[in-house]
């Protein structure tokens, strides 16, 4: 059985050569191929300041009642297309917010995780591998080569009230695994503890760091460095509290006073302030039953808090510099089962992602007349993780810098999909 | 598209009594995608079905003839009929509202109004013929002159989609149903929100964070006294389908909500039809999760039963399964159906209904014995299945 | 039998025949000292000093009961006389029933990953791992055990957690055997042999596999419980992406030969699989994997585990990662691993024998005070002791020691035992077992609250802002740090002196006594707190709580 992880990447390919020569592997002499190590990414990517916004639509947004519409087709259901800001394409009538800032985003419309499982298309779409291996999530990856040193806020945050378990940093520091929010609430153990006044905190602090040096003056200081800093952020944390909390009534005026709203405005907040990585989860799009009332309520309270966002993203210059994406586990079935739903899909769906490094306006890829399969440019999870990695610039064919690992980026057998970057 | 039709009993020469324990199948009229909503015309000549394409189906109950109504650009689960039988009128999810003649050789739209924004849910007509409501999902009810299609008045004060709405007998209110199971109360003289009714008709779920509720069918008892509105209760999972079908009796006159009709057991479903037969007995239409259907029959005198249960402090005590609720009515009669029933509607002459089912189907059944020389010259009569 | 009795039978059956079999394992600690010296050559010049009995004495309480001393502990162990005090205190340790629990936390993670609870119940797994390791049970056979489990024999349900959690899943089982059990990941020799490792073959991930891949999870119809059935038949092909030759292999372990299947019988089941009953054949491959990982041919076994026993104790592994060994990433000292493999090969894998020996070495005694720091000095040659950050666990156990939490749990159950048996006696060997378990089921929530917070995949340590956050402002810490009940801040507060609470302080925080300097610094820190004792003292004690050298073991 053929394994989807074959290694394609110039290293590799190199080392089939030589297999394939029939030259022994060791003691070969001038080219050796242990001592091949692949390039690995460097810091310098640092100080660019790009960022990512996952949108994630939790339960399988149905491709049909949103970005890869069939209307009057045998499963197209009952809603109808609306043109969009971008000429010749259509997207669902649920969405007409979006479909005014389609220039800003690109669809891919031909997906085929071969899962239609929950859990396995949310670890494929966020790591870009299949299966339960230990690999971060793109989230943390980006963290990990985009976000500056002293970063002042959580480099990853994720606000989900979902009670969706994620090891996103795997291998990578644990600087660079999610902070979960639940909702828009500020991360746990922010505030002092109670009647402890600011000048006693900063007195603690101080005698703490006074001892750390202490102790540090005659040992290693990489790792104690490293716990210093953790409470440097901290308190860094502590001061920028209003941030998580305080919303402007204006502001969510805009974006909706319901959750998703708020936690789009904070979202926006985020990443303005620094974050890296932020991801929102939106719930529920599993409709198994009465897919289409669901899709028109789900969908409405998507639409206008994220295009909203987008725009506001855009207004501010910082599409530029950040990749936005909205994605599920996988899609829906075209065939409408006996409750009005729609099953899982995995064969045959959509995404919809812009900003940074990619190019906007574009549809990859394209499902048949009914739905039911991909004809046209068939991707899967691994594809579209070079993809976001490459859009921003960071060389996901590259090797993960963890010394003395050589773990790839993105999966070898794969690449992005080029005719999406800009 | 459709197969043809499979009747089985031509019409009663000697009328035979209606009794609801012998109701058989009489007819079958087949379609192929799943049917959404069945009406029979005030003369009983045919049954229109809604169906999940952009069609809605008619076939002639004497001769299985069957016309396609084209036009439609969404689905539709709506339809009535002026009170004399000339026009068809449908209302389908992309919110608009189609005139039809009924009988039409080749049936046309004849008139559209854009009735809503987003789905128009249902539409009614009044008992004298004159106006239409409708509702929809922008939350509107609107009223419309059935001649000519004019808006005459929209009510706003749903917070969340209206799904149906029926005139009372006597013309003077119009009641509407939404998503979270409020039943309202619109004087129509004054075109005016009159009452608010909660009813347990809703379930908010939890984990994918989602309302479901609404009527899915209301009738108002010929007589007026008693509302009886269709759809579910006690969500349990929103996306899976679990929840629980009911058929709620509201008294007119004391504004109460007065029993629960169930069914037999615990099902779990959707209630997608009901309606009152004049022999005092009311039949509703479930469609069960399993797939299955059922059609049942409860004593209307048992549904008009006021029951004395105390306060509780508990706003879900009512949200019970069918074995736990107080208000609970169960049916003296069930009829199963191998397919999920999805709507009900009687014959004009009170001895026939019809089902549209997730097959593609319409049955036609009779309520009453089956005529014996049937069984001989038919052959295979498909047999009533056990309540 | 008395405790003096119990305690030299005890002595004399786990450790003492280590001791007392061959002059050579007798100086093993001096065998690993003489390796490591000769290859740092000049640089031994550079080598820290022994440590001082505190830094001793708090190490070996970390590395060996998984929490750091108490303070009297600590007075008793400076004023000790004895030449062999470390010796005595190593032997006493090791026999200490918080042994067991600091390996059954450091054997679970290690087999487990912190995987979630599935078909077998974590708590029970976690018991079957703490009553092997109260009696020493050896590494291969625990090892052997956990793989022949199937789940299906009621009492050895539990040890099937390893591969019952993993769902049998073939590809995530294959590749944690390659790296739980034979320190390699072979993870990339899935789909062709892995471009720059050289011996990690295609054939050879296959052949792992081979073991496991006619083996499938069963559920029993009437108890719903899940077992591990096994059928006689199938085979294991792939295709290599470098050659596109399909192939086959029967099991193996690496560069092990091929283990073929016996002759076929015409009936080849005990037990046919159907619908509703377990197959088991009448050869498993499953089951042949057991004693072929254990045998002695199988070098990278004993290889892997002598490694991981000396990262634990020494703070880095002679080969890291842990789990790439291969002949292109060779152990720092070769000769040394080798040693310390045969060492387990004689001693039928007793770890703790081996523990000992690793931690009565100098090279294990050095401080972690460097000597010079300019240029730095490779970590690999054991110059210096290395810094350890604290397991969760043991951060945990540690807090709760140091605020005085341990032992009043402790007390609450001797009191409580004392009052069903009046005889009750914690020296006693089972009666400490019994006191362990029951003040670790007692305070084994704050546990899980700590690997919630600091639990991490990553092989290196990393600290974020979560974490200092719990440490400095997070409700549990606080509420420990109330004075109530005998513990740490109300005996604070009722020394009614800075200097000593100071002193009281540091000896039961830190385990050591505090400097001129630092008496000074601290009384000047509560002296501006002079009209709120309380609160100086809870922040004087929150801050060192945070500090890194409470942090990490040094």
């Amino acid at each position: 059985m053929k394994r989807g992880l074959g290694c394609q990447t110039i290293d590799h390919v190199l080392s089939r050569r030589h297999f394939l020569a029939g030259t022994a592997v060791a003691g070969f002499g001038a080219v050796s191929l242990g001592g091949f190590s692949g390039p690995v990414l460097a810091d310098t990517l640092k100080g660019d300041e790009k960022r990512i916004l996952q949108v994630y639509l939790q339960g399988g947004v149905s491709q049909l009642e949103s970005w890869d519409p069939k209307p009057g087709t045998e499963y197209g259901g009952p809603f109808q297309t609306i043109p969009t800001s971008v000429p010749g394409i259509h997207i669902c009538e649920l969405l007409p917010h979006t479909a005014r800032h389609m220039h800003l985003l690109s669809l891919v419309r031909s997906i085929n995780l071969k899962t239609d499982d929950h859990h396995q298309g949310r670890l494929f779409m966020e790591k870009g591998r299949r299966g339960e291996g230990n690999y971060p999530y793109v989230g943390s990856v980006v963290a990990k080569y985009l976000s500056p040193e002293d970063s002042a806020l959580p480099r990853y945050v994720h606000i989900s009230t979902r009670g969706l378990e994620d090891d996103t940093a795997a291998f990578l520091d644990a600087r660079y695994a999610q902070m979960k929010l639940e909702g828009v609430v500020a991360p746990n153990n922010l505030s002092r503890p109670r009647q402890l006044s600011e000048e006693q905190f900063a007195r603690r602090s101080h005698f703490r760091a006074q001892l750390n040096q202490q102790f540090t003056s005659d040992r290693r200081k990489a790792l104690i460095d490293s716990y210093d800093a953790s409470f440097r952020q901290a308190a860094q944390l502590m001061s920028q509290r209003d941030l998580f909390e305080k919303q402007s009534e204006k502001e969510l005026d805009r974006y909706g006073r319901h959750e998703f709203g708020r936690y789009c405005l904070l979202a926006r907040t985020l990443l303005e302030e620094g974050s890296t990585c932020v991801k929102v989860t939106h719930h529920g799009y599993d409709t198994h039953a009465e897919n289409f009332n669901f899709h028109v309520e789900q969908l409405d309270e998507f639409d206008k808090p994220f295009a909203t966002l987008l725009a506001d993203v855009a207004d501010r210059g910082m599409l530029e510099s950040t990749l936005v994406m909205v994605y599920s586990e996988f899609g829906r079935t075209p065939k409408i089962n006996r409750n009005y739903g729609r099953d899982h899909w995995g064969s045959a769906w959509s995404i919809a992602l812009g900003g940074c490094g990619i190019q906007p306006g574009a549809v990859i890829g394209a499902t048949n007349a009914k739905g039911t399969e991909v004809i046209d440019r068939e991707v899967d999870g691994g594809h579209l993780f070079h993809t976001y990695l490459q859009a921003l610039g960071i060389d996901s064919t590259a090797n993960h810098d963890i010394p003395g690992r050589q773990i790839p980026i993105g999966d070898p057998a794969v690449e992005s999909i080029k005719e999406l970057l800009a | 598209m459709s197969e043809p039709v499979q009747t089985t009993n031509p019409p009663d020469g000697e009328l035979t009594a209606i009794d609801a324990m012998q109701t058989h199948q009489a007819a079958e009229f087949k379609h192929a995608k799943p049917l959404t909503i069945c009406r029979i015309d005030p003369l009983g000549r045919f049954v229109f079905a809604g169906a999940e394409d952009l069609n809605v189906c008619r076939w002639n109950l004497e001769t299985g003839r069957l016309i396609v109504l084209a036009g439609h650009k969404s689905w539709v689960r709506s339809m009535d009929f002026s009170p004399d039988g000339n026009w068809l009128y449908t209302a389908s999810w992309d919110g608009e509202l189609h005139w039809w003649l009924t009988d039409d050789a080749t049936p046309r739209s004849l008139r559209m109004v854009r009735a809503h924004r987003g789905f128009a849910r249902w539409v009614r007509v009044s008992p004298d013929g004159a106006l239409l409501a409708t509702c929809g999902n922008d939350n509107m009810i609107r009223i419309w002159s059935a001649d000519v299609g004019e808006l005459v008045a929209e009510m706003s004060g749903h917070e969340c989609h209206p799904y149906a709405v029926d005139f009372h007998p006597d013309g003077t209110h119009l009641v509407s149903e939404d998503l979270m199971g409020n039943v309202n109360i619109w004087d129509l003289a004054q075109i005016k929100l009159v009452a608010s009714i909660p009813t347990v008709m809703t379930g908010y779920d939890n984990k994918f964070a989602a309302d479901m509720g609404g009527a899915r069918d209301m009738r108002f008892s010929p007589d007026g006294n008693i509302l009886a509105c269709a759809g579910i209760t006690n969500v349990v999972n929103a996306f899976a389908g679990q929840q629980d079908p009911i058929i709620t009796i509201v008294d007119w006159e004391t504004q109460q909500v007065l029993r629960h009709l169930r069914p037999a057991d615990n099902a779990t479903g959707v209630a997608w039809g009901v309606r009152f037969h004049p022999e005092s007995f009311i039949i509703g239409a479930i469609s069960k999760q399993n797939g299955q259907g059922l059609i049942c029959f409860w004593k209307k005198d048992e549904a008009v039963t006021h029951v004395e249960i105390e306060e509780e402090s508990d706003a879900d005590a009512k949200k019970r399964q069918a074995d736990a609720d107080a208000l609970a009515v169960k049916p003296f009669h069930t009829l199963k159906v191998d397919s999920s029933v999805r709507g009900l509607d009687l014959a004009p002459d009170g001895r026939r209904f019809a089902v549209p089912l997730f097959n593609g189907s319409v049955r036609v059944y009779q309520m009453t014995a089956k005529p014996a020389e049937n069984q001989e010259e038919a052959g295979e009569v498909p047999q009533p299945a056990e309540s | 039998m008395t405790n003096a009795v119990q305690l030299a039978l005890l002595f004399a059956f786990t450790i003492l025949p280590a001791t007392v079999a061959g002059t050579e394992s007798a100086l093993l600690h001096e065998q690993i000292d003489a390796r490591i010296a000769a290859a740092q050559g000049e640089l031994s010049s550079s080598a820290s000093p022994r440590s001082s009995d505190t830094e001793f004495l708090r190490r070996v309480y970390l590395d060996v009961t998984g929490r750091i001393p108490g303070r009297h502990e600590v007075t008793a162990f400076q004023d000790e006389e004895a030449g062999d005090k470390r010796l005595k205190l190593v032997d006493r340790l090791l026999l200490d029933p918080w042994h067991a629990r600091h390996m059954l936390y450091h054997l679970d993670v290690m087999l487990m990953g912190r995987l979630p609870e599935k078909h077998i119940k974590v708590a029970q797994w976690r018991d079957y791992l703490y009553t092997s390791l109260l009696e020493n049970k050896r590494f291969n056979q625990l090892v052997a055990e956990i793989l022949l489990a199937d789940g299906a024999v009621p009492d050895e349900r539990p040890r099937a957690r390893f591969l019952l959690a993993r769902e049998l899943n073939i590809d995530d089982t294959t590749r944690d055997i390659g790296r739980i059990f034979l320190g390699r990941d072979l993870q990339c020799a899935q789909c062709h042999d892995h471009p720059s490792i050289d011996d990690y073959l295609q054939r050879r991930y296959y052949g792992l596999s081979a073991f496991l891949g006619r083996s499938y999870l069963f559920q029993d119809p009437e108890t719903k419980e899940t077992s591990i059935g096994e059928k006689a038949e199938g085979e294991v092909t792939f295709t290599s992406v470098f050659t596109d030759e399909e192939s086959t292999t029967a099991p193996r372990l690496l560069e092990l030969a091929a283990l073929d299947d016996p002759p076929a019988e015409e009936e080849p089941y005990v037990t046919k699989p159907e619908e509703k009953t377990r197959g088991v054949p009448k050869y498993s491959r499953r089951l042949q994997l057991a004693p072929n990982i254990t045998s002695e041919e199988n070098v990278a076994f004993r290889m892997n585990i002598a490694n991981r026993l000396w990262a634990l104790v020494m703070g880095r592994g002679l080969v890291e990662p842990l789990d790439m060994m291969h002949t292109d990433n060779p152990p720092s000292h070769p000769e040394l691993l080798a040693l310390l493999a045969d060492e387990l090969l004689r001693t039928g894998y007793d770890m703790r024998s081996l523990m000992r020996q690793l931690i009565l070495s100098e090279t294990y005694q050095r401080s972690s005070r460097l000597v010079a720091n300019d240029p730095p000095l490779p970590e690999s040659a054991y110059l210096a002791a290395a810094l350890k950050p604290l397991t969760p666990e043991q951060l945990a156990w540690s807090t709760m020691q140091a605020v005085g939490l341990v032992e009043t749990t402790r007390s609450e159950h001797i009191a409580r035992f004392k009052e069903e048996d009046p005889s009750f006696d914690p020296n006693d060997m089972a009666q400490a077992i019994q006191l362990e378990r029951a003040v670790h089921d007692s305070l084994q929530p704050h546990v899980d609250t700590f690997v919630a917070v600091f639990a991490s995949k990553a092989d290196r340590f990393s600290a974020t802002a979560s974490q200092a956050l719990f440490l400095e402002n997070g409700e549990l810490i606080t509420e420990w740090l109330t004075p109530s009940n005998g513990n740490l801040l109300e005996r604070l507060l009722q020394t009614g002196d800075a200097e000593a609470a100071t002193r009281e302080l540091y000896l039961t925080v830190l385990s050591r006594p505090p400097t001129d300097e630092e008496l000074e610094q601290l009384v000047a820190f509560l002296g501006a707190y002079d009209d709120d004792q309380m609160t100086g003292m809870t922040e004087a004690t929150r801050a060192i709580l945070c500090s890194a050298e409470f942090r990490f073991n040094h």
